[in-house]
Formats: C-alpha cells, structure tokens, sequence
C-alpha cells in the first residue's frame, strides 16, 4: 500500500501521459474536422462592434436600458472550395444576450450564403443581412482587412461550431474518471454509455408512440442491477440492495402518481424543453418518468449504504446471536441520518440551478414570484422534492428488507448448526 | 398545490424516518433556499453577478457543512477541499462558457416574444448569469462527494486509531473511488431526467451534426460535465486534507 503511493508504478505515469495527451489533441483534432462538413465554416479572426441604439424594457417598476449592438466580422473560411479566403458577415447582438449570441476573435461559426460581395445583395432570407455585409465590406476592402487581405465575400452567420468543445469536455470528464477512478472510473465510463444508448432507445421508441413510463421502467429496473452487480459484485448484498432500490422506487413513482391525479391537473407549458403541442396525458407520463429516473442513483447510494451497514453488524455478531433489533434499528437509522442532509442540499442544488436563468427573465418582466414558482421552476421544485422524499423513504425500506434479509439467515445457520 | 403537499409528504417523513439531523436538514434546506432567493433578487436588484454567486457558494457550504453536519475536523477539511475545488473550476467553467456561446435561451426553449407581452430587453449579463447557474450545480454535488468521503476516512481511522498518515491516505484512495462512482451515478441520473424533454427534442427531429453543435447541447452538457468535473477533483482534495487533518486531530487528542 505505502509503496504503491510513494513509488507509482510506471503504467499509472503512462496513463497519465495518455490522459493528459488525449485532453490536448482530440478537441485540437475535431477543431479541425472542418473539412467534413458540407456547410461552410468560418475563424472569426476580426470583430468591430458598434452601438446601434438603446432599447428599453420594463417590470412594471423599474426600467432595463438594453444596448444593442452590431458586429461586423471578418472570418477565414476553413472548407469548401473558397478555403483561406476572407468572408464579411454582420450579426445584431445586445448587451445581455438573451436570445443572441455576441462573437468574439478565434471562434468558429458556421456560414450560409457565402457569395461575392461585388454582386448584387441576396435574396430571400438573406436578403437584409447580406445587404449591410456588402456594404461594410467595400469599405473595409480598401485595406482594414486583416492583413492587408480583401475581403471578397460575404455570408450570413449560421451559428457557433461547438463539436470540438463537446469533444474537450467529454475527453477531460473521461479522462479525469480514469486518471482517479482506475477500475471504477472505467466501469462508469461504461455504465454511462450504455445508460445514454439505453435512454436514446427509450425516447426514440417513444416517438415512435410507444409508452415512455412503461417503457422507462424496465430500462431502470435493468440498470439497477448492472450496476449493483457491476460495482460491488453478484453476492447477497447486491442482491439485497437490488430489492430494496426498486421497492423505494415503485413507492415514490406510486406516490408521486397519487399526487399528479388527485390534484388540479399540472400546467406544463412552461416545462422546459417539452416539445410543443403537447397532450396533457403523455406529459403526465414524461414527467413522471422524470420522476422516477431522477431519484434513482441517490437512492441507490442510499440503500447500498444501509445495506452494507447492516451486513457489517451481522457479520460481527458473535456465532448463534441476533443482535438487538432496537438496537440495530438505532444505528441505521444513525446511518441514514448522515446521508440525508447533504444529499437533499444535493437535490436542491442541482434540480433548481438551470432554472435560475429563467426565473430572473421573468422576474425582470415583472411577473410575481408565486407565478414563477408555479409554472416555471415548478419541475424542478417538483424532482428536488420526490428526489429528496426518495432519498428519505429509502432508509426505512432498506432497513427493513436488510433486517429481515439477514434474520432470516441468521434464523436457518442457527437451525442448520444445530441439525 | 402539488408542491405543498410533497413538501409536506417529505417534512413528514423525515420526522418519521430520521433523526435529529434529519430534522436539522428541513431547516438547512430552508436556509440553503433562502440564500439562493435573496441572492437572485440580490442579482434582479443589480449587483454584480458573480461576486454574488461566489458569496452564495460560500454561505451554501458553510450551512451545509457546519450546521447539518457539525464543526469537526471532517467538516473543516471538507469545507477547505469544496472551496479549493470551486477556485480552480471557475477559470474552466469561464474558458468553456466563453468559448460554447450558449448562454441565453436557445431554440429548443420556450421563447419569449413581445407579441405574446414579453420583454427581452433585461439589461442582465446571460454569460455571467450561465457561470453562476454552473458554479451553484457544482458545489452542490461537491458538498455531498466531499462529506461521503472525510466522513469514510473518520470511519477508517475509528476501526483503526494507530494508522499513520500514508496508510490513511492509501485505504483513503480506494474508498474515494467507490465514493467517486457513486456520486457521479447519482448526478448523472438526476440530470438525465431534467434534460429527458430535451432529448426527446433531439431523438425526433434532429440530425446528428446538429445535435453536436446545438447551443442548448452545449450549454447543458459542459455544466453537467462541470458536474462531473468537480467530483473527480474533489476525490484526491478530500482525502489528502481529510486524512491530514484527522490524523493531525487524532495526535492533539492523544
């Protein structure tokens, strides 16, 4: 053990290197795949932004001054058969940047209607845009390009290229399980990648109109046990935790069914990212899904923990005894106790967080706060709290199973020892 | 309505079901969702984004750490490690953020137009907003990942009082690890149901090379990720400050 920490073996420098090289090159690489594209993709390599005017917004007691601005950008072409070449594009942004994107020198943005700037302005769609792109970029042409450079033509924006950002995250997040996880880090790789083709597959069939919650339950129920078994081996406490997981999750999902039904039906139009048109039914069963996914690793974590407590106190009773139930009762529950609270703050956190951008939008549009609560963060409130009730509800059930698990065998070695 | 009465299930519960500290988590939450209040409004008010969300991240640990779970020499060197890992994640969150432009709302979105009465026009910073919402996800897991495991290593050190400080930090590692797949299989399952509506979006009317470069996609996915960033590096700043400072306390005591 000393020696492995004082003198690292030579494969962990190895991986490593391997890690930190792969955390450079593969966002490097993908950065480059520009050529694979069919669309045009453009390096921002000079911005001038300038003031168009002030608009004004109001919540009803304080007025908001909103800058907007326009960008003219000078982009080179990274494909297509213009590569190298300069492009001029023009792109409205504001200060806040709620709907719009405001672009900065060395990224890379994607290009529709690239075309000469010497030529009349485009039509249709690009009609405005390309317009005041020509126009900027005879100016510029008589020598603020950069380099000296002309810029020749001219393109509408299209939006950022973000795969190879995707790539770095992805390469930093895996490389970073490997580098202090070892075998664990590996296995979640893995369990996460099958867990994300699992959901694909479920949502895909969805919108091929199957059931999703009927659907979702089987998916769950299996990676509850690839789980238990992948990480802590197929023995009895596995095996114990496995019932355990799904009975609390059958109990919150029943609960939390209960509650959706005999209350007023739940305004889901400001669920985030729920495809719209939606039917209220279908939505029912989304969220609820939502529901039971959600609390499924924190009360795994929950009722592993229990469970293996109370394997530990069996294992230490001394040969023919059962240890005192009240007892036994009393430090599970101590137990559990120490889980919960950080894991509720846990809960919190993470099911309110990406809902702040919306709150202050529309407390900014000077809508009461009881409102914002009841549409909008209302689904993340909701999971925070079948989350935390999950976490909750998993002791005593783990608690029960575990105990009359382990009684049992407790019961049957004693007759066995005696026969 | 439907929030009232699971507030009211869940309170009743963990009356039923847990203990005094239980009972110490209704009120930490509480606290816990009071700051976070009082910092939007603070932010609606117009006070400088960040400075408020680090302060926020600092109040949320201390009621975390102190109050749930008690001044010791667990929760001090859970409280160095969390603040430890938040300082070197912020210049990654704001490289990534910078870079993504995915800040805002984006197409997949319920969009806000003036001719259904809304305004745009809100003169608040959405970049900066998107590094706060980033930040606040990730020390909440943090808090959790760095309790689980100062809290094992104290168990470690009560099994066995004489260990040294190499062999704590050694036994610390391997169960750092158990503790590292966990908290991410727990994140990972609470973010897969809040972004399940997103994915159905994505599975039935997006190409692949859209998806990849979709604005929402990678919005969510680098604070997800962030996620999981912070709990990897949490990992050798827990058990490396929590042994030292438990052997440390374990050498006062004797």
């Amino acid at each position: 053990m000393e020696r492995f920490l004082k003198k690292p073996k030579p494969a962990s420098w190895l991986l490593a290197l391997a890690v930190l090289a792969a955390i450079i090159l593969v966002p490097l690489l993908v950065r480059a795949d520009a050529g694979l594209y069919s669309r045009a993709v453009g390096r921002v390599v000079q911005v001038r932004t300038e003031k168009t005017g002030v608009k004004t917004g109001t919540d009803g007691t304080h007025e908001y001054q909103e800058t907007y601005y326009r960008q003219t950008l000078t982009l080179r072409l990274l494909n297509t058969k213009d590569e190298g070449r300069l492009v001029r594009a023009v792109s409205a942004c504001t200060s806040s940047g709620v709907y719009d994107t405001t672009y900065a020198k060395g990224d890379d943005v994607f290009l529709d209607h690239v075309q000469r700037a010497a030529g009349t302005t485009g039509s249709g769609s690009a009609g405005s845009a390309s317009g005041e792109a020509s126009a900027s970029a005879g100016r510029a042409s008589a020598g603020a390009g950069a380099g000296g450079e002309t810029v020749a033509l001219t393109a509408v924006l299209g939006g950022t290229k973000r795969d190879w950002l995707i790539a770095a995250i992805l390469t930093l997040l895996f490389g970073l399980f490997l580098l202090i996880g070892r075998r664990e880090g590996a296995l979640t790789i893995l369990s996460l990648v099958l867990n994300m083709a699992a959901f694909f597959l479920v949502l895909h069939l969805y919108t091929q109109g199957k059931n999703i919650l009927l659907m979702m339950i089987p998916v769950t129920v299996f990676f509850t046990a690839m789980l238990l078994f992948f990480m802590y081996g197929w023995n009895e406490r596995s095996r114990v935790s496995f019932r355990a997981t799904l009975l609390t999750l059958a109990g919150v999902t029943l609960l939390a069914l209960l509650v959706i039904r005999f209350c007023p039906r739940i305004d889901y139009d400001f669920m985030d990212y729920l495809p719209q048109p939606y039917e209220q039914e279908d939505a029912n069963l989304i969220f609820l899904s939502e529901i039971m996914v959600g609390c499924l690793g924190a009360v795994m974590d929950v009722v592993v923990t229990i469970v293996m407590t109370t394997d530990q106190i069996f294992a230490t009773q001394p040969a023919g005894t059962q240890p005192d139930p009240a007892g036994l009762r009393t430090s599970l529950r101590a137990v559990g106790d120490d889980l919960v609270g950080t894991m509720i703050s846990l809960m919190f956190f993470t099911n309110t967080a990406a809902g702040l951008p919306s709150f202050l939008l529309f407390l900014r549009n000077g809508i009461a706060f009881r409102t914002i609560l009841r549409y909008n963060i209302f689904f993340g409130l909701a999971r925070f709290l079948t989350g935390s009730i999950g976490v909750v509800l998993a002791i005593p059930l783990a608690a029960w199973i575990a105990i009359r698990h382990y009684r049992t065998r407790a019961g049957a070695e004693e007759k066995g020892g005696l026969a | 309505m439907i929030l009232l009465i699971l507030s009211g299930i869940l309170i009743l519960f963990i009356f039923l079901f847990c203990g005094d500290k239980g009972a110490k988590s209704i009120i930490s939450t509480a606290m816990n969702a009071l700051c976070l209040l009082a910092a939007l409004f603070a932010i609606h008010r117009g006070l400088p984004v960040l400075p408020v969300t680090l302060c926020l991240i600092l109040l949320i640990t201390v009621i975390t750490l102190f109050y749930q779970n008690e001044v010791s020499p667990q929760s001090k060197a859970a409280f160095l490690s969390v603040v430890l890992v938040v300082l070197v994640t912020v210049p990654l969150v704001l490289w990534f953020a910078a870079k993504a432009n995915s800040q805002g709302f984006n197409p997949e979105e319920y969009e806000l137009t003036d001719s259904n009465g809304y305004t745009r026009n809100i003169h608040l910073n959405m970049f900066q907003i998107q590094v706060a919402v980033m930040l606040i996800a990730l020390t909440g897991t943090v808090i959790d990942e760095a309790v689980a495991i100062t809290s094992s290593l104290a168990g470690i050190l009560d099994n066995r009082p004489d260990l040294a400080l190499p062999d704590l930090i050694a036994s610390g590692f391997q169960v750092s690890r158990a503790v590292l797949a966990t908290s991410i299989h727990t994140i990972f399952y609470i973010y897969a149901a809040e972004y399940m509506t997103l994915m159905i979006q994505y599975v039935s009317d997006n190409s692949f090379v859209y998806i990849i470069n979709a604005q929402s996609l990678a919005g969510e996915l680098i604070s997800v990720a962030m996620g999981g960033v912070g709990c990897c590096l949490i990992v050798p700043c827990a058990t490396l400050l929590g042994s030292l400072f438990l052997t440390r306390a374990g050498e006062n005591g004797r």
